[in-house]
């Protein structure tokens, strides 16, 4: 994918004006509903054409807003820039969009993602730690679980994955979630599936991390799958294979740690002997 | 949860307080029957007749075969008068392209005599009806017979005739706004 040229300013400006036309709309229906209603329950047909218009005004910048955000979420997951997608998302953290407890809790968020991908596991889990997602929605709640089980899985910790899979499925048992939110636990419960087969040694980890890689569309997890396929191969000293999968982690990979860490194993195949793997 | 409840909350206040300031407005602000009319979602084009009594308008409305009858009270608040609908009546296929078979004398006794005979009605309209037999009642029909104009119920004389043309072909309507009955005869006379 070819990588978008546009500064974190620029993208920031941007969200920033839709969010002000956004909320001028927001206002203006606040204002115009009571006097559009009475209107048509005069039988003026006018404040049923004006009602229907500030709906579409707000529908069209709600839209407007959301293409936006996906757009920039595509810089993370296909464009493989954390860096820069966390300096947007952290920019755009404000109130009346979020309260309080949101922002400090975004804030902590973005920060533990940009050190897992920066592959500083350790400040990841002191920001997670400061996550209060008591009072946070739902939506950081499965954010934290997901960082956490990656956390876990990078640091070799079945017992640590276990407990997060066990945390999640219950409060997973506990509510019944939203449509959007169910879609996100179902990629989360998937990834955990995938980190489980890794960290168990499980005999068919590859087979089943290719049969993933075959659906996998976003560029990330793509990644992330060749970064994982890579390392079992090194693990099994099947090196020509591993050097393949790390290639494309070093084509694709961006700004992301995997990058780093494959380029370090190409480096060190290269230089040392094989053997010693 | 707590902002999705606050947001349909919102709305619902708003929708509430929409409606009361719509019922304001009609109470205070319709200063012509059209206003009033209009209020109502009625088209003032569909007023065939105009009436006005010692202290409400009748206002008498075609739509295709169908008359509504409205009863008006003009308000004096603060120096501007204020029209409200007080009561409206619907008669479905009141009007007809076609002579009745029967003679409109018939008619009338027959109408009348039907109304006398309602007794404990269950319906509070008929039972309204047949409360006011001896008292006072409204009572209208139509006819294509211009001699309907001198129909005499009980020697009484009509209040008002008007006429409507319903698809080419002229309906002479004509009312009482108090018709007094006796219940025992009726006589009708053209």
């Amino acid at each position: 994918m070819e990588k978008n040229q546009k500064t974190v300013e620029e993208y920031v400006k941007e969200v920033k004006r839709l969010r002000g036309y956004l909320l001028i709309v927001c206002v203006l229906g606040l204002i115009l509903f009571i006097p559009l209603m009475t209107l048509y329950l005069l039988n003026y047909h006018i404040g049923l054409l004006g009602l229907f218009g500030l709906f579409m005004l707000v529908l069209f910048s709600t839209i407007r807003v959301r293409k936006k955000i996906l757009q920039i979420c595509t810089i993370l997951t296909m464009e493989c820039d954390p860096k820069k997608y966390v300096a947007i998302n952290l920019q755009l953290l404000n109130k009346p969009f979020y309260n309080k407890t949101g922002i400090n809790n975004y804030q902590k968020y973005f920060q533990a993602l940009s050190d897992y991908y920066a592959g500083d596991l350790v400040e990841m889990k002191k920001n997670l730690e400061d996550i209060d997602f008591e009072a946070g929605t739902l939506d950081i709640t499965l954010q934290y679980y997901n960082l956490l089980g990656n956390y876990y899985k990078e640091s070799n910790d079945l017992e640590g994955l276990k407990a997060t899979i066990d945390a999640i499925r219950s409060l997973k048992s506990r509510k019944k979630f939203p449509r959007q939110i169910q879609q996100f636990y179902d990629s989360v419960d998937t990834i955990f599936y995938r980190h489980y087969l890794v960290l168990t040694n499980d005999k068919n980890a590859l087979t089943k991390l290719f049969d993933f890689l075959a659906t996998e569309k976003e560029m990330l997890k793509k990644v992330g799958l060749h970064f994982e396929i890579g390392k079992l191969y090194l693990k099994t000293a099947t090196f020509d294979q591993a050097t393949t999968h790390f290639n494309y982690v070093l084509e694709h990979g961006g700004e992301t740690y995997y990058t780093v860490y494959a380029q370090k194993m190409i480096h060190q195949m290269n230089e040392e002997e094989w053997t010693n793997y | 949860m707590k902002k999705r409840i606050w947001v349909v909350g919102l709305f619902f206040g708003m929708m509430i307080i929409s409606g009361f300031t719509a019922a304001y407005i009609k109470r205070n602000y319709a200063v012509s029957i059209y206003q009033a009319l209009k209020f109502a979602g009625v088209a003032s084009e569909q007023i065939i007749h105009q009436q006005e009594e010692k202290d409400h308008i009748d206002l008498f409305l075609a739509d295709g075969a169908d008359l509504t009858l409205m009863i008006i009270k003009a308000k004096e608040k603060n120096g501007r008068k204020n029209y409200e609908i007080i009561q409206t009546s619907k008669m479905e296929d009141f009007f007809s392209e076609r002579k009745s078979l029967i003679s409109d004398k018939e008619a009338i006794k027959n109408q009348l005599d039907m109304l006398s005979s309602i007794e404990d009605a269950p319906f509070s309209f008929e039972n309204e009806i047949h409360q006011s037999f001896g008292k006072r009642l409204f009572f209208i029909n139509t006819s294509h017979n211009k001699e309907s104009k001198n129909v005499r119920i009980n020697g009484q004389k009509l209040t008002n005739t008007f006429t409507y043309n319903y698809q080419g072909n002229l309906n002479y309507v004509y009312y009482y706004e108090e018709l007094k009955l006796d219940q025992k005869e009726i006589k009708v006379r053209m």
